[in-house]
């Protein structure tokens, strides 16, 4: 099979990326290790693809998905930490109200996120903000800050690592 | 671990599981086609969420190395090269001030003065034409200045 081009990959991507996400988040409990293992789900596909058979391209994902969760579950630092609140996303509740579900549980974790993001320190505030409440890019980002991509790129990856522990002293209060 | 029931895949995505139990789970199906194509049906009938909108972009950027638009660098050179001048000026205005008053002392407060009016100049996002005309200005001083002292 034909390596995937960039462009087919984006399809991918949009076919399957909440899906996956979604998979991601409720198995690891961790909104930003959720985004991680995301991102690995699709790079080792894209790696892969030349192994793939061509079969049911989401049974496929799935199972890439499910693997990266359990290597990351497996690992040593996650048992070190795992407490009984065991993951703030894993766990928040859907209500059974019809049509309601989806709106309360994207409320939740929009709020949670927010919540925590707002607690940062300045210049993690702005990019986290962008990026994980206005559904910005880095790259527009970047272009809208007149700063280079490798620098937001870095002030994102120490942003997440605060929100994870933000995230983590908020379960504990 | 024995086949997963479609309560346990359902609970599987919906969170209903500790860690522990997610762990078995998962160990189980990286053994169990059937398993684990009974779970992918159920992750497409569960409650999904968003990722963050720039998840795309990130994972492209790291395959394909995505740069911001060339247009935009071309911009930020301007600001910066405006900002050479700019510093530039400033040194001349801190030499041409203290060497033609001899009224105004160079004094720490004086040399204040002047970097804080000059900072205003850098800081300001002021059009070619007025920076062009600054420096001409700049300029007379200068031969003004080499004349007087020939």
């Amino acid at each position: 099979m034909v390596g995937i081009e960039p462009i087919d990959l984006r399809q991918l991507m949009d076919d399957h990326g909440k899906r996956v996400f979604s998979i991601c988040l409720r198995l690891c409990g961790d909104y930003f290790w959720a985004e991680d293992l995301t991102q690995e789900t699709f790079l080792a596909a894209y790696n892969a693809w030349d192994d793939f058979d061509g079969k049911n391209v989401g049974g496929w994902l799935t199972r890439i998905a499910s693997n990266k969760c359990l290597d990351y579950l497996r690992s040593a630092a996650v048992r070190h930490n795992q407490s009984e609140e065991d993951g703030f996303f894993a766990h928040i509740p859907i209500r059974s109200e019809a049509g309601t579900e989806a709106v309360f549980f994207e409320t939740q974790c929009r709020e949670a996120l927010r919540t925590a993001c707002e607690a940062l320190p300045e210049n993690y505030r702005s990019v986290a903000i962008a990026y994980y409440c206005n559904d910005e890019p880095l790259t527009d980002y970047a272009v809208r800050c007149g700063l280079p991509l490798s620098a937001v790129q870095t002030r994102a990856y120490r942003a997440k690592h605060m929100l994870r522990n933000k995230l983590k002293e908020a379960i504990a209060e | 671990m024995n086949h997963l029931s479609e309560q346990a895949l359902r609970d599987l995505c919906t969170g209903a599981f500790d860690a522990a139990r997610r762990c078995e789970a998962l160990e189980h199906l990286a053994q169990c086609g059937d398993c684990m194509e009974r779970f992918d049906a159920a992750s497409q009938a569960a409650l999904q969420v968003d990722p963050p909108a720039g998840l795309q972009e990130s994972v492209l950027c790291k395959l394909c190395k995505i740069e911001p638009e060339p247009l935009k660098r071309q911009e930020s050179f301007r600001q910066y090269t405006l900002r050479v001048i700019a510093s530039v000026a400033a040194t001349l205005i801190l030499l041409f001030t203290g060497a033609f008053s001899s009224i105004t002392k160079i004094t720490p407060t004086e040399i204040h003065r002047q970097t804080a009016q000059v900072s205003r100049l850098l800081e300001m996002k002021f059009e070619q034409s007025e920076l062009a005309a600054f420096i001409e200005k700049l300029s007379l001083e200068e031969n003004a200045y080499a004349s007087k002292t020939q």
